[in-house]
């Protein structure tokens, strides 16, 4: 499997610290492969937003550099090219549709660059269809929930037919249904339609069905590996004002207090397999 | 509730002028007025009345909603009336008191006044009832395009009435969110005197504005990673299409206006 | 102090073809220095709910009584009764307004008329039960401060006011696990300081770790009301609800027979505990 996405070097500072939100980066560096399902965790100010801006040419690094799809960021005549690749989906569902009608909007960015009415509407209606949103095709974005105008921005960039789409944040501000309702959507278009998907989050839960899992901290990549792997390090991750889920905190738990139980367990069916495994056993 | 403040005047129907292209509803409806200020005479505003009655049945709207629009303006038509007649001195006296002089003329004029901005009223409004918001700013868009040459920001100025349409709602939530939240720190928005008043509205519209910014803020980032760069080579997914329907009501229109003055220069 | 609602109920645009019914013939008591959380899946009610406790928003009949007192209309009556519940909605940094820390804290007790000397205490006091640094923090401008602090002095700003009950709306929404973490931790704060609690929550894993009761609101009505052990059964998913995890764990255990664990455990402490006390049990 190719890269679909590389990060090479990258270090972001701001010109003027004081009017700025975001975070900076500091030499961070890793490579997100084709089709897979990534997640990048991280506390709050730890640097993965400003990542994920970087992923597709809305911040550029101070130095070192981003390729997507073979394409640097920095190479002003294909920026546009790079965003049709790399779709992105942000925090806040209010702030992130333009139309008054779903439709409308889930067009935005097919009227953006060009594509003929015909075309557009079969991709529309395609689009909306995977997400599930196509009984609200003709609805005021105002009518919907948080998570319903957040399967619509989705939509939005599926639209454009990417091959990457970063979630920047895109739970944070849902209830657990909708919350759910993203996941499931994201997984989907990963598993059926092959787009490699790029998760930030903070909720450890949406981690344990992707390939990789990035861990930023003070603007660094500090860490990376596969859910197991990663959620081993339990104390090292606490550390970092993160958390594991629940069942591989449990686990992790009862084998320092001496029941012998693997530590890399992620779902709460896994532990209760592995804990009547090891009851029959006693 | 609230929130349908922006889209409660549209009304969906599948009408023959809900069909119309709205650049031609807006010539239309521009057209009429113009003619409605021409004219002078009762028997050219019974034309114009004929004319507007037929619309509004072809559009399948009820008169009633129209009517509801005359609601909040129902004073300043009496006050157009009354002025119309007290004021006119000239003609036959008809009643006379103190200072007060009703006369034949006085009272046509008022009348004439009053089919005036009523017409006015409902014609716009039926403008404004057959027409989304989106197709709206898309026919005035297209309609100042041609001045683009010049330097003028049509796509800018339909891009900015649909982002304001669709934060309308969003803002008064929002505004209604920050105005309980200070209510429950014990602000209140209406007592004292207008200075007092004015004081206390900071609390609101200082988190307003900081929220519109941040909200403006993010909103261009997402704009700009949806590939939007200004009108320049856009297209539309449903471009405006001109039928049959757009030419034979141009035509009714323009008999009708030719009729009304006609009329008003014959009388 | 108690809080106690009876008979309420709440119709937007009465008489209007919109009418809607939020609420309908709620009625509860809650007793002084309780813990209550209120659970529910979004429009089932809550912030409706919330909103009429300290009459920001007028019942269409029925009525609340504060410390067995119902309150009226009238601006004393409302000033009273906002001074005894609180209430820090969601997303409360939004309602931050003024140049300094201190003074947007100062905001909520200068309405009451608290005079100056008082009023500094109780900046102070407050900031503080959030756990920041007042001397630090409290003539910067709110709008410099990190997330997780803008939260928490709009927070102190509703504390100033001297509540004795607060109600708080998903008081941790957008924050990651260690502000989370934080902010409930100054909340149980609070209890242990004697103040009554109402949580509103879609997190069922806090809601079941930290309430003494939990409400069930469904569809506009009071659906349930029990123990968090009472509650988090296999019938809260007809309201649309899920399972703490731990309690899903346990179920889990339970149900394979070779485990007997209690339901009413919330806290992966505790569970870790129960567990080992079953493995050794057999042995």
């Amino acid at each position: 499997m190719d890269n679909i996405i590389s990060v090479k070097n990258v270090t972001y500072k701001y010109d003027d610290g004081a009017t700025s939100q975001e975070a900076a980066l500091e030499d961070v560096s890793l490579d997100v492969k084709r089709g897979s399902f990534v997640t990048v965790i991280g506390h709050n100010g730890s640097g993965k937003s400003t990542l994920a801006k970087h992923l597709n040419g809305l911040f550029l690094p101070s130095e070192g550099f981003v390729v997507v799809d073979g394409i640097y960021t920095t190479d002003e005549e294909q920026i546009w090219e790079i965003r049709k690749v790399a779709g992105m989906v942000f925090q806040n569902p209010d702030n992130q549709m333009v139309a008054t009608v779903v439709e409308e909007d889930v067009a935005f960015a097919l009227e953006n660059i060009g594509i003929p009415s015909e075309e557009i509407r079969k991709r529309v209606d395609n689009a909306l269809e995977t997400v599930g949103m196509t009984k609200f095709a003709k609805t005021s974005p105002s009518h919907l929930s948080g998570g319903q105008k957040q399967r619509v921005s989705i939509a939005g960039v599926l639209a454009m037919k990417p091959k990457v789409i970063i979630f920047d944040e895109v739970t944070a501000m849902l209830d657990p249904l909708g919350r759910k309702g993203i996941i499931d959507t994201a997984l989907k278009l990963n598993k059926e339609l092959g787009i490699t998907i790029i998760n930030i989050t903070h909720y450890m839960e949406e981690a344990i069905n992707s390939d990789e899992i990035f861990v930023m901290n003070d603007g660094k990549c500090v860490a990376s590996g596969t859910p197991r792997e990663l959620f081993k390090r339990v104390d090292f991750l606490k550390e970092l004002g993160l958390t594991v889920p629940v069942a591989t905190d449990i686990a992790h738990r009862l084998n320092s207090k001496g029941i012998e139980i693997p530590c890399n367990l992620l779902t709460m069916d896994e532990l209760t397999e592995a804990l009547c495994q090891l009851k029959q056993k006693i | 509730m609230l929130n349908d403040i922006t889209f409660g005047q549209f009304y969906p129907s599948n009408s023959l002028v809900h069909k119309m292209d709205p650049r031609f509803k807006l010539v239309i409806t521009f057209a009429f007025i113009i003619v409605l200020f021409l004219i002078n005479s009762i028997p050219g505003y019974l034309t114009a009345t004929v004319f507007v009655l037929i619309s509004i049945f072809a559009s399948r709207v009820p008169i009633k909603l129209l009517a509801k629009n005359l609601k909040p303006l129902w004073f300043v038509l009496i006050f157009m009336f009354v002025l119309n007649v007290f004021l006119t001195r000239t003609g036959n006296v008809l009643l006379s008191f103190w200072v007060v002089k009703i006369t034949d003329e006085g009272l046509l004029r008022a009348v004439v006044m009053l089919i005036r901005l009523v017409m006015l009223i409902f014609f716009t409004g039926l403008l404004t009832l057959t027409t989304s918001p989106i197709q709206l700013t898309v026919g005035i868009e297209s309609l100042f395009s041609p001045l683009k040459r010049i330097g003028f920001p049509a796509h800018e100025m339909a891009m900015m009435m649909t982002i304001a349409l669709r934060f309308i709602p969003t803002l008064i939530e929002e505004t209604d969110k920050i105005m309980k939240a200070q209510m429950a720190r014990g602000a209140s928005f209406d007592t004292g005197n207008l200075m007092q008043k004015a004081k206390s509205m900071i609390p609101l519209l200082i988190p307003l504005f900081v929220s519109a910014f941040r909200r403006a803020d993010e909103l261009a980032l997402a704009m700009t990673s949806r590939c939007y760069r200004g009108g320049e080579g856009r297209t539309r997914m449903n471009p405006l299409k001109t039928g049959a329907v757009d030419w034979i009501a141009s035509a009714v229109t323009a008999i009708f206006c030719g009729l009304m003055i006609a009329i008003d220069l014959i009388l | 102090m108690s809080i106690k609602a009876e008979n309420l109920t709440y119709t937007y645009m009465k008489g209007t073809p919109f009418e809607a019914t939020a609420i309908e013939d709620v009625s509860f008591e809650i007793q002084d220095g309780e813990f209550v959380a209120i659970i529910g899946h979004t429009g089932s009610g809550k912030s409706t709910l919330i909103q009429m406790l300290n009459g920001l928003l007028k019942p269409t009949s029925g009525r609340v009584l504060v410390d067995n007192v119902a309150f009226g209309e009238s601006k004393k009556d409302l000033k009273e009764v906002r001074g005894k519940v609180g209430i820090v909605f969601q997303y409360p940094e939004y309602q931050l307004f003024e140049e300094t820390v201190a003074k947007d804290v100062a905001f909520g007790p200068r309405n009451q008329g608290v005079d100056e000397e008082e009023i500094e205490k109780r900046v102070k006091n407050a900031i503080e039960d959030m756990g920041l640094d007042y001397e630090e923090i409290k003539d910067m401008s709110p709008f410099e401060l990190s997330g997780g602090q803008k939260r928490r002095v709009a927070i102190a700003g509703v504390l100033a006011m001297k509540p004795q009950i607060i109600v708080f709306d998903e008081p941790t929404a957008g924050l990651d696990p260690k502000g989370r973490e934080l902010l409930f931790a100054r909340i149980e704060r609070l209890k242990t300081k004697g103040k009554t609690i109402i949580l509103v929550s879609h997190s069922m894993d806090d809601v079941a770790r930290l309430a003494d009761r939990v409400f069930v609101m469904y569809n506009g009505k009071l659906a349930a009301t029990g123990t968090p052990k009472e509650i988090f059964c296999e019938e809260c998913k007809n309201y649309g609800l899920y399972l703490p995890q731990i309690t899903e764990l346990v179920t889990k255990l339970n149900g394979t027979g070779k485990f007997n664990i209690d339901t009413g455990v919330f806290n992966v402490e505790d569970v870790v505990d129960e567990i080992i006390k079953e493995m050794n049990s057999n042995a």
